[in-house]
């Protein structure tokens, strides 16, 4: 068995598509972190000038009122008026807090802020979220403003009580650790999901090319099929090598913050407008509970493509189902359809490791049963299902691995 | 031990093994002879259990026999097949290519260069596969089954594409393994070779395994039953059939002619010498029928 193991081992690390995989996904990931990530612009940012802007605007106006008699005026001037001087003291020691550097201090007037300027502006047809929100016609734009001004208070009013050095770096979600975190939350699972089914998709097929070889070997086929899995998780796993280059280089850039850094995640709260919307953990614990995921979605796709493998014996069949697996999801996701379907119930619904674990996607689906633990429950239960299929066929006297 | 019991093997209605039953012991060296395409691989096929019979059953030591796959395993633990020099991992070495065998078989790994050493594979084993010329990932083949050390090794075309001196050295292998109580079946071409080292010959015939000896009864003893002639003229060989009408003659697709001698003595055999020289006929030896005659009786083919 170790020696089969070794045998494969050396067979996967020498196969040239999959150490093409490894230096496309490195090459990838210096170009992300030398080009892409130093020019992330965050929508929400620390933006002195901005907020000067927007303070002093609203100064004007509210000078400009005390000086008129506003009998008769519009109700929106009143409403303005009531707003902006509500308003306006937060963004005055937001801006004083920035010019005295004292970052703990601006974290919880901004805080405050976010949480000031979301009660007034959504679903306000007076005032508005950062315009950048609203690009490319987004349907869901004060929707997602919405949970990314909660998000942004609640991470604020934590840097607000933080026992570790603040920075703007952190605050923009600049640093190594965060810019993972955000990746985490985008397209890197699915990357890495698709990394490890394309390194999968011929460790059984690709032993038709050494018949006489392989065929004799005093391994039971099932052994066989195992040792593979265990050699594509690995392999799986070693795609995790060129992320920590990447981490490397854009820590050195923007320094790599720490593990206690807080991630909020939606808590599907009745109480929102009085208790919040966002509960929060630690970046740590954020990384452990999407680590244990993709591991739960790599088992999933090998153990699948081993099935194909030994039923369709071609790798074209392989990547279809594995796609198809990768982005069902897409075939009935939509805003709010968890309110009317069980979609935590389907497997392919926690595809997005990240938004899982921030728990974002519970949002987008309106429901609040995508959980982490049901989802790794849910994988976990189709792969022994996959593999007790895999082993009835592998123990059949007719089946042959390797024809 | 295996034991065929009525093996039968069809491919579209063509029986290619046809009820075969028989025995081969351990420290036997087996020999197939066949034409391509008549079952020899097939046979093989069958003993390693790649190709399912249509028919019959086949029992190892033990009562070992292929009814499930973990009796698979078991008997693939001590019954080997060699691999076809085309299978080779061309980015992989000769020496990872025997350790691969070592390993899976767990044989003594001083095996492996105590094989190199034998056949000569030292200045090359360590290079990439892809750089073998054929006779050296032939040689390279049949080391990752000696290294395998298995208590029965089938061997298909061994000798393919190796020159003399590698022949002589993979037979005196061969030769080797069979003393140490090796079950060794090779399927060859090479029938001097075949005949030289194998304990028993079988010519395969409609799907039947056959005997050499069945064919001629004296095949494998060590007697004086035949002149074999070289391109004998007809007009020769009716004239020595007229002066010595005891004998039989028999001319062969490759060109010899076979003359049974019966009984004769001393005294006509030099006077059939006398004759043959006579007529300006050098070419012709005294003894057995060989099995390049048999293969040509039988086939009626020249390999």
């Amino acid at each position: 068995m170790w020696g089969y193991f070794k045998f494969e081992w050396v067979q996967f690390f020498t196969n040239k598509k999959n150490v093409a995989i490894y230096c496309l996904l490195l090459f990838a990931v210096i170009f992300y972190s030398l080009r892409v990530a130093p020019a992330y612009d965050p929508i929400e940012k620390v933006d002195v000038d901005e907020i000067e802007a927007r303070y002093l605007t609203r100064a004007t106006f509210l000078q400009d009122m005390a000086m008129k008699d506003l009998t008769g005026s519009h109700p929106s001037v009143f409403m303005a008026i009531d707003i902006f001087n509500y308003i306006n003291p937060y963004d005055q020691k937001r801006l004083d807090a920035l010019d005295r550097g004292d970052l703990s201090a601006y974290a919880e007037a901004t805080s405050e802020w976010y949480d000031i300027t979301n009660s007034f502006t959504y679903q306000n047809g007076s005032f508005f979220y950062n315009p950048s929100y609203y690009t490319y016609g987004s349907q869901y734009a004060e929707d997602n403003a919405f949970y990314a001004y909660f998000e942004n208070a609640k991470r604020y009013e934590m840097f607000a009580k933080a026992d570790y050095d603040l920075s703007i770096a952190l605050f923009e979600q600049r640093t190594a650790l965060q810019t993972l975190e955000r990746l985490l939350n985008g397209p890197l699972p699915v990357i890495l999901i698709g990394c490890a089914l394309l390194l999968a998709i011929d460790i059984v097929t690709k032993d038709r090319r050494n018949p006489t070889i392989l065929r004799g070997f005093p391994i039971a086929d099932w052994k066989k099929l195992f040792v593979k899995g265990f050699v594509a998780l690995l392999g799986g796993i070693v795609l995790f090598i060129p992320i920590l280059i990447g981490i490397v280089i854009i820590g050195l850039q923007s320094g790599f913050g720490h593990f206690g850094i807080p991630v909020p995640y939606y808590t599907a709260n009745v109480n929102w407008m009085q208790e919040g919307l966002l509960d929060v953990m630690s970046l740590g614990m954020f990384f452990t509970q999407c680590f244990l995921l993709l591991m739960m979605w790599f088992i999933v796709i090998i153990t699948v493509v081993l099935l194909s493998s030994v039923v369709f014996r071609n790798e074209l069949v392989n990547l279809a189902i594995g796609m198809l697996i990768i982005f069902g999801e897409n075939f009935y996701f939509s805003r709010g359809v968890g309110f009317f379907w069980s979609v935590e119930n389907y497997p392919t619904s926690y595809i997005q490791v990240g938004q899982i674990v921030s728990k974002i996607r519970n949002y987008y689906y309106m429901s609040d049963q995508l959980t982490v633990e049901f989802g790794i429950t849910l994988l976990f239960t189709s792969t022994v299902i996959v593999v007790i299929l895999m082993m009835v066929i592998a123990l059949n006297s007719r089946f042959k691995m390797v024809k | 031990m295996i034991e065929l019991q009525n093996i039968t093997v069809e491919f579209a209605g063509k029986k290619v093994l046809n009820d075969i039953s028989i025995t081969f012991q351990q420290g036997e060296m087996i020999g197939l002879v066949a034409p391509n395409g008549t079952g020899k691989s097939t046979l093989m096929n069958v003993l390693m259990n790649y190709l399912k019979v249509n028919n019959g059953s086949l029992m190892f030591k033990d009562g070992l026999s292929y009814s499930s796959k973990s009796k698979e395993v078991k008997i693939h633990q001590f019954v080997s097949m060699m691999p076809d020099q085309s299978d080779l991992y061309n980015y992989l070495s000769g020496r990872d290519h025997l350790k691969m065998f070592a390993t899976m078989w767990k044989s003594d790994k001083k095996l492996i260069d105590e094989t190199i050493e034998a056949l000569n594979m030292g200045h090359y084993v360590n290079k990439k596969t892809g750089t073998y010329s054929l006779g050296m990932r032939q040689r390279l083949c049949f080391a990752m089954q000696i290294v395998s050390n298995t208590e029965i090794m089938l061997m298909d075309e061994v000798m393919n594409g190796l020159d003399p001196n590698n022949v002589e050295v993979i037979s005196h292998m061969l030769m080797k393994k069979k003393e140490e109580g090796k079950m060794i079946i090779i399927a060859s071409h090479l029938l001097d070779n075949l005949e030289k080292y194998a304990d028993r010959i079988f010519l395969f015939k409609e799907g039947k395994l056959v005997d050499a000896d069945e064919i001629v009864a004296t095949f494998s003893e060590s007697i004086l039953t035949t002149l074999r002639v070289k391109n004998m003229p007809e007009h020769v060989k009716q004239a020595l059939l007229q002066r010595y009408p005891a004998l039989s003659a028999q001319t062969l697709i490759n060109g010899m002619t076979l003359i049974s001698l019966g009984a004769l003595n001393q005294e006509a055999l030099s006077s059939i010498t006398a004759f043959l020289v006579e007529c300006n006929l050098p070419e012709f030896t005294f003894g057995n029928v060989t099995l390049n005659d048999l293969y040509a009786m039988y086939y009626h083919e020249i390999i």
